[in-house]
């Protein structure tokens, strides 16, 4: 008798019932605190996530703000339609249907986008890697009942995941094998935020948050990286529903968390989260959560899947050899978690105590 | 699920959306502790270190007292003693004054204008 159940939503009331007292919490002291001019604020949902853009700039016309707000959902919109692999008409989408086919040319964003993704996949000696497409496919985290795949199963899979094989020349590209994906899950959410923040600032914008799902991009005029207190940016707990982990302060720069309870499903007792090893098209067991602060978005995203995958000593030795890169390794402890910190955030990241 | 459910999750959903990123200008336990005579800044401490400190007032002295994160005058060299029998302060804003002496001890909190985000 299989047990599998899907968690995602049940989770998501149970947070959002915790929230609640929260959110009016915080609207009874918004409500009391003294009036400067409040910041701007939308929230849409793209990507499969929920999108918030939030504009500190003051004494600009409000409405206008607004209206580049808009501009800047429609550009993360335009990113989704190009880099999804759900949508066959899509220009991943059309290059996944042709593999083994033929070649398909693309846009040279894209072929950016994949080239930088390649980049993170040599430095890792490919613990992260866009041809996870077929092994995501096949544990679809995102269905209604998510089952956990045979091991026959996903051993046929594994010689179709190997960066290695893409043939990309210039906005050109091939994927030799029938059954190859590529999945730009792991760096489109990034590139979008890196995308709206680029935008907003070209209209004359200097203050502003973009998250997409809990991709962070923070951008402060004249402050760089950690060298600024204006934001804190609170990492959510890896097994509390209700409660921060810590936190710590950004000027400008992307910040991303790859967990383990971010999309799993339980199976006779044992968790299978959404960050798979491309090697073995399993989840990742030495992890709970990475988090990652990079000059951009895009470099955060991938850069937590990838230290997540490389595991503690290999994935806290990458994040220390780039430079203006810092990062969290969550892991567990014996019954508790226990963190490790990156050179750049020792001193900076505080922990939170639950009260 | 009925459309009554769903129509209160689409509401608790935006309700919580509305609460990610947010401005805290709040002001609650005070964090450092001021001290001016005759509108003279003298002395500056943190609340959460214990400390005795006497004071040199306008025409006597006055004994500091920070204890747990509370502040208050254990002694005083005035007719009064008003300041003395002042209740133990701890909040930002609160303030205890020795009007003899011209000294007034202040709480402040942390006065940055933080804003917050969330990850993961």
């Amino acid at each position: 008798m299989r047990e599998t159940k899907a968690l995602p939503r049940e989770r998501w009331k149970g947070r959002i019932d915790r929230w609640m007292p929260i959110c009016f919490l915080a609207c009874v002291l918004a409500a009391c605190s003294p009036t400067t001019e409040p910041p701007v604020r939308l929230d849409t949902t793209a990507m499969d996530t929920f999108v918030s853009v939030t504009v500190f700039d003051g004494g600009e016309d409000r409405a206008e703000i607004e209206g580049l707000i808009r501009q800047a959902f429609r550009e993360i919109g335009r990113v989704e339609e190009i880099a999804t692999d759900y949508s066959d008409s899509s220009e991943v989408g059309m290059v996944n249907t042709s593999a083994g086919k033929e070649t398909v040319s693309i846009s040279t964003e894209i072929a950016g986008l994949i080239r930088e993704s390649f980049s993170y996949s040599t430095m890792s000696d490919g613990a992260f890697d866009v041809t996870i497409g077929p092994m995501v496919k096949k544990w679809d985290f995102l269905a209604e009942n998510p089952v956990v795949p045979s091991e026959r199963e996903i051993h046929e899979l594994l010689p179709l995941v190997n960066y290695k094989l893409v043939v990309l020349s210039g906005a050109r590209i091939f994927l030799p094998l029938k059954g190859m994906r590529l999945d730009l899950g792991g760096i489109a959410k990034g590139y979008a935020v890196d995308n709206a923040i680029h935008l907003l600032r070209r209209k004359g914008l200097k203050e502003m948050i973009v998250d997409i799902g809990g991709n962070l991009g923070i951008y402060w005029e004249g402050t760089h990286l950690l060298d600024s207190t204006k934001a804190t940016i609170y990492i959510r707990h890896p097994r509390r529903d209700d409660e921060f982990f810590g936190s710590f302060d950004v000027g400008t720069g992307g910040v991303s968390t790859s967990g383990d309870y971010q999309r799993f499903l339980v199976h006779e007792g044992v968790r299978y989260h959404h960050i798979l090893d491309p090697k073995t098209g399993q989840p990742v067991r030495t992890m709970v959560s990475v988090t990652v602060v990079a000059p951009t978005a895009t470099m955060a995203d991938a850069l937590s899947t990838t230290a997540f995958v490389l595991g503690r000593e290999k994935g806290m030795r990458l994040i220390e050899e780039l430079p203006e890169v810092d990062g969290i390794m969550i892991f567990e402890q014996g019954d508790s978690l226990g963190y490790s910190l990156s050179s750049g955030l020792q001193g900076k990241f505080v922990r939170s105590h639950p009260n | 699920m009925t459309i009554a459910d769903k129509v209160l999750l689409a509401f608790l959903v935006a309700a919580t959306f509305s609460s990610y990123v947010l401005v805290e200008r709040v002001t609650t336990q005070g964090s450092v502790v001021l001290v001016e005579v005759d509108g003279e800044l003298r002395y500056k401490a943190d609340l959460q270190s214990d400390a005795s400190v006497i004071i040199q007032g306008a025409s006597g002295k006055l004994t500091l007292q920070i204890r747990e994160g509370r502040v208050s005058i254990s002694e005083a060299d005035c007719p009064n003693h008003i300041c003395v029998r002042t209740s133990p302060k701890s909040r930002s804003g609160e303030l205890i004054v020795c009007a003899p002496n011209k000294t007034m001890i202040q709480i402040v909190g942390q006065t940055d204008e933080k804003i917050r985000a969330v990850t993961g």
